[in-house]
């Protein structure tokens, strides 16, 4: 188990150095930000000093010599638009994306579960055809629509909910709302899916064979071997939120992650956008490891490779 | 079951109790902006959400823009006069005490002047309204600061309206996030993610305003902003979109144009007669009250009737499509290439006002009915910015044509014509030939170094000139924008609302 954990965290610790890797060049291929940040009509004297004092002048291998020795320091350097350092106004943005994936994905996993679940007991009957219509609306519908109506309806109408912003603990009802019904549908697909191959197990056959009852056996039984497959489905829908829910955060003007990146490439703040990714990427790994330590719990024939 | 019901209300009372203030309290106003602030320091004095935070409440400067007749009006200074040598002197108000206790004196206007002006911290004072010129402020007695300026600036009162004065307290090389001023409000909190407060200073040397504090939030979407008015989350939301507005909504002129620059560097747009044409073929009144706002006026010069210099004289391309296939043939006759494609590039994601994507289609489907076969591009802001630079024209390249905007919030006209039309700037539209452009650079020269009736009467000139003669770009419209207000208070936006939110003239009913 030890070589196991070890080899997963180094071939993560690679996957982060090719990743911040490509980022820096990647970022650079969009050209030079001096324009971003001198008006249009802005002097060349004064566009070739703003280029000259930030850099943006030194050959890019120059630039990424000093990126690396920067971030071995830990420095990931000033956000050009925030005039900060560009880790403070990630850290400032992450509560709220973890928030929102923290309380998203828990809630989605354990209504797919339910749902997913009771669905495979009867395939074909009245509440597996109605929640496979609405698990299949809810994986559909866009992100934006949503918002928009459950403000409207909500907050508008019922005035039971407030618009947007953050602070008290209502504040979080729509946005989290809003970001459950994709995972949600799409999670309850996958347990639907894995649970009706379980349940036709033969292991499933003598359980029952013994006398066992049905909770026990769906609990008991069919559910660890049926949440294998939704497990690493699970990570990948919380990355998702991870890397930003940036139409929730937008709409809902929610300060997150999301929304930091966008507004990064728009704006060429590379130390920005690179504080973005590699937290969020470390934020992806540790989520990936804990997965893959979780399955080989669950499941000790995926240590032995 | 009972015991499932108790749980339930009691989790219903948290709830409702958790649920936000839906009024704020008396003297309280919220105000929601398309935006929030990145920076908090008065360096950023162009940047609108940082300027509507700190401008005129917490930092103020030597004079202010009045926003209705342009022109410098007294702030900080009290009085000014020029000097037979051409520098200024500005007359310190007395008694003025900035929010750290310590007093308004010629050596922290001097301090503003050096921090506000340093190469090394560029900030926007020295970027867009000093660039190119020296500048010295010196104390000539307790009450009294010397400006001078290389070039001579006829306008320096206007344009020291963008220096924010600082106490020395203010860090000299870095941007502060805790700005300290004169100002009306002091700057209380900053919640980088979510808010910024601003409470009533109690040492205020002018009039207290009514509002005692001020909340600045920010939301993306205009109809969430609309809403937060509507539910009582907000007293004022800015930049209402033309779907969500009604009737009750206030509308106002901005200080913004809207433009489409015609780059000369390739034909047929070197022939004047093609640029005019692109002028008269588009219906632009057919737009408003159908796509556009109706309070949308047709624009005809770089600056709008709020901008002292602006010239009524001027008269409009009136739409008039034979005038335009006339002037097309006329061109195609002597050899101009009018068949060519032409590219029109703007900057993707960004709106200069609602519908714009279907005013820009109308638009080019009203020259197709000339002849005139246009594509629009749209490209991202950084690709755009350096695309419309002269010295990146590629020789090869279809002729072009730039959807733009322009807006001049200082109230003089100068600034606009300065940078829109004279040769120096990289990106301005100049006349066809090398005598065009030396004679206009040096009209506009003449007009900046002009003042009073002389002034207007040259930047008339010159706008004339560009409009009837020139005709480097095709003039849309002049804009207007829309607030939402809530009963709580009484605010009359001006063309300057987007930049500046004035907390003093918000009363509270």
């Amino acid at each position: 188990m030890l070589k196991f954990v070890v080899m997963r965290f180094l071939s993560g610790g690679l996957s982060l150095a090719i990743l911040v890797t490509l980022i820096f060049f990647f970022a650079r291929l969009t050209g030079n930000p001096t324009d971003l940040y001198v008006p249009m009509d802005a002097s060349e004297a004064v566009r070739a000093q703003i280029a000259e004092q930030r850099g943006f002048n030194d050959p890019v291998v120059v630039q990424f010599g000093n990126f690396l020795a920067d971030l071995a320091r830990g420095d990931l350097g000033q956000s050009l638009r925030y005039a900060r350092p560009a880790i403070d106004v990630v850290a400032d943005a992450m509560p709220t994306t973890l928030t929102l994936a923290g309380l998203a994905i828990p809630i989605a996993t354990v209504l797919a579960l339910v749902i997913g679940s009771l669905g495979a007991l009867h395939p074909g009957g009245i509440f597996d055809r109605i929640a496979g219509g609405a698990t299949l609306g809810a994986a559909s519908l866009p992100d934006f629509w949503l918002a928009i109506i459950g403000i409207l309806v909500f907050a508008v109408v019922l005035r039971w909910l407030p618009t947007s912003g953050t602070g008290t603990a209502l504040h979080w009802v729509l946005p989290v709302a809003v970001l459950v019904f994709r995972p949600l549908g799409i999670l309850a697909q996958v347990v639907r899916t894995s649970m009706l191959g379980v349940l036709s197990s033969d292991y499933i056959r003598a359980a029952e064979a013994k006398g066992l009852r049905w909770p026990a056996v769906l609990v008991g039984h069919a559910l660890p071997n049926a949440v294998i497959p939704m497990i690493m489905v699970v990570v990948y829908q919380a990355a998702g939120i991870l890397n930003g829910a940036v139409i929730v955060e937008v709409v809902f003007g929610m300060p997150g992650v999301g929304r930091l990146m966008l507004d990064s490439i728009m704006f060429r703040d590379f130390n920005l956008l690179q504080a973005v990714v590699i937290v969020t990427a470390i934020a992806i790994f540790i989520a990936a490891a804990v997965a893959d330590l979780l399955l080989a719990l669950i499941d000790p024939r995926l240590t032995h490779d | 079951m009972r015991m499932l019901i108790s749980v339930a209300t009691a989790a219903l009372g948290v709830a409702l109790a958790a649920a936000p203030a839906l009024a704020a309290e008396p003297g309280e106003v919220v105000i929601v902006a398309p935006a929030g602030p990145q920076t908090m320091d008065g360096c950023q004095s162009n940047v609108s959400s940082t300027a509507r935070i700190l401008k005129q409440n917490v930092l103020e400067a030597l004079t202010i823009v009045d926003p209705v007749k342009g022109g410098a009006a007294p702030r900080l200074a009290t009085s000014w006069e020029q000097s037979a040598d051409g520098s200024w002197l500005f007359k310190l108000r007395p008694g003025v005490m900035f929010h750290d206790g310590t007093p308004l004196t010629p050596e922290t206007v001097v301090y503003s002047f050096e921090r506000m002006l340093d190469k090394a911290l560029g900030c926007d004072p020295f970027i867009f309204v000093f660039s190119g010129v020296e500048v010295k402020a010196e104390a000539v007695d307790a009450e009294t600061v010397r400006i001078t300026t290389n070039p001579v600036q006829p306008i320096l009162p206007l344009m020291v309206e963008s220096v924010a004065i600082v106490p020395l307290a203010t860090p000299r090389n870095e941007l502060t996030r805790a700005p300290l001023g004169t100002g009306p409000y002091v700057f209380t909190n900053w919640d980088t993610q979510t808010s910024v407060t601003l409470t009533r200073a109690p040492s205020y040397w002018g009039e207290m305003p009514a509002v005692t504090k001020a909340t600045f939030i920010w939301r993306s979407e205009a109809s969430v902003r609309a809403a937060m008015v509507d539910v009582g989350e907000a007293d004022l939301a800015l930049s209402i979109s033309e779907q969500d507005a009604r009737d009750t909504d206030l509308m106002y002129q901005s200080a913004e144009m809207s433009r489409i620059k015609i780059n000369n560097d390739q034909p047929p747009f070197n022939d004047v007669r093609v640029r005019k044409a692109l002028n008269y073929a588009l219906d632009r009144r057919a737009l408003i009250g159908t796509l556009l706002n109706p309070r949308i006026t047709l624009a005809n010069q770089i600056v709008g009737p709020s901008v002292f210099g602006y010239d009524p004289a001027i008269g409009q391309y009136e739409y008039d499509p034979v005038e335009a296939r006339r002037l097309l043939d006329e061109a195609r006759a002597a050899g101009a290439p009018i068949d060519r494609p032409i590219r029109m590039i703007s900057i993707a994601g960004s709106s200069t006002f609602a519908n714009q994507d279907e005013v820009i289609a109308a638009f080019i489907a009203m020259w197709k009915q000339v002849g005139l076969s246009v594509t629009n591009e749209a490209l991202e802001m950084g690709l755009f910015r350096s695309s419309i630079r002269r010295e990146n024209f590629d020789p090869n390249r279809n002729p072009t044509l730039v959807f733009s905007n322009h807006d001049n919030t200082t109230g003089d006209a100068g600034m606009s014509i300065f940078s829109k039309y004279h040769s120096s700037n990289g990106t301005s539209d100049l006349p066809d030939t090398p005598e065009g452009i030396k004679a206009m650079d040096a009209l506009i020269e003449s007009g900046m170094a002009a003042v009073g009736d002389e002034r207007r009467r040259i930047f008339g000139e010159a706008m004339r000139l560009e409009h009837d003669e020139i005709v480097p770009e095709v003039w849309l419209y002049y804009m207007v924008n829309i607030v939402r207000k809530s009963d709580r208070i009484n605010y009359e936006p001006n063309p300057r609302t987007s930049q500046v939110i004035d907390l003093a003239t918000i009363t509270l009913n």
